[in-house]
């Protein structure tokens, strides 16, 4: 009796020892599927001499210069005002955009501006070039990503203007070239 | 790189196991199997499955999994159920939860098993992180030992400099596990 019980104790021993040495491995896999697409982000910012911008950083910004006149007006060093003759004045004042691209072979871009409702009485400009509802004009054709650049707006006002208030909304389209 | 490592002791662990699992028998004890093919595996597995908020995992067999992330983007503004969008100016990053289920043989009830993971390739084009831990094709340990028959979650994400070219990417993650 004394002899099996030695035995049978030893058998546990073995047991419990090889147990601490079963490590078993084994595998698994996770295959993930994706397409990267390309893409451009437009994006307004206030330049540092122009008039500072509501929701610069974003696509879609506010460009506020405030009360302007023909005659008797200071304008602040932000905005540039001209009287043109005895016909009409103009304000203007710089602002940037900034064209962003990712995962692309773009070498540039192609900005484009759109008046988003038609002005009869007054003009917009922006850069010299005509900015008017009936279609896109074309700002530049030779944009360069990951950097801000700098356009000029300007809005000329005729003397026989006399709503007070002037307001519209420029649609901005950036193009990969 | 190493990826399947010795089972010298193979013989003796599923005598260990049943007798394992004979103790929870008679103590009252009973699991569900928590197999994804309804089956308990031979060894044991890492199966990736979904998560209830995580993106669409599907299982394509015994330790094989897919995760289909779509088409992502620098400028992405709604990414698909389960999956968040996050960029700065230098790269965008999808993120999503998967859940890692440690799937044993019947014999390894009971058990722990600790989880790694590895990429099968190494692509400078993206970087996948698991946990917030960037993968390479060195095996990284996911977390504690985990219970077999458990099923834990994760956060996995697969980051995307601008500087890549648009195009499909489809990286494998591996995972290994050993039973403690």
């Amino acid at each position: 009796m004394k002899k099996l019980f030695i035995s049978a104790l030893t058998g546990m021993a073995i047991l419990l020892s090889a147990s601490n040495l079963c490590a078993q491995s084994s595998s698994g896999t996770l295959n993930v599927n994706c397409t990267v697409d390309p893409s451009i982000s437009i994006t307004f910012v206030s330049d540092g001499g122009g008039v500072t911008l509501t929701g610069s950083g974003s696509n879609n910004a506010t460009l506020a210069f405030g009360h302007v006149a023909a005659f008797g007006y200071t304008p602040p060093s932000t905005i540039t005002q001209t009287v043109n003759g005895s016909t009409s004045f103009s304000v203007a004042t710089p602002f940037d955009v900034l064209v962003t691209e990712a995962n692309t072979t773009s070498s540039g871009y192609t900005l484009l501006a759109q008046l988003q409702t038609l002005d009869s009485t007054n003009n917009w400009y922006v850069d010299t070039l005509p900015v008017l509802s009936t279609g896109q004009t074309t700002i530049t054709s030779t944009g360069s990503y990951n950097g801000t650049a700098m356009h000029n707006l300007k809005i000329t006002i005729p003397f026989s203007n006399t709503t007070g208030s002037v307001s519209n909304v420029i649609s901005f389209q950036a193009n990969a070239n | 790189m190493t990826r399947l490592r010795s089972t010298a002791t193979s013989l003796t662990a599923p005598r260990i196991g049943a007798l394992v699992s004979l103790v929870f028998a008679v103590n009252g004890f009973s699991q569900t199997s928590t197999s994804p093919t309804g089956n308990a595996p031979v060894t044991p597995v890492v199966q990736v499955v979904p998560s209830p908020a995580g993106g669409a995992v599907r299982t394509a067999g015994m330790g094989v999994s897919s995760l289909d992330l779509g088409h992502m983007s620098w400028v992405l503004e709604s990414p698909g159920f389960g999956l968040t969008h996050t960029r700065d100016k230098d790269s965008f990053t999808i993120s999503t939860s998967v859940g890692l289920l440690l799937d044993c043989p019947t014999a390894d009830t009971g058990r722990r098993g600790l989880i790694s993971a590895f990429l099968q390739q190494t692509d400078s084009r993206y970087t996948i992180s698991l946990d917030g831990n960037a993968l390479s094709t060195a095996l990284a340990i996911i977390g504690a030992p985990v219970s077999c028959a458990s099923t834990t979650q994760h956060t996995l994400q697969v980051r995307v400099p601008v500087s890549t070219p648009a195009g499909p990417i489809n990286p494998t993650i591996g995972f290994q596990v050993t039973l403690q």
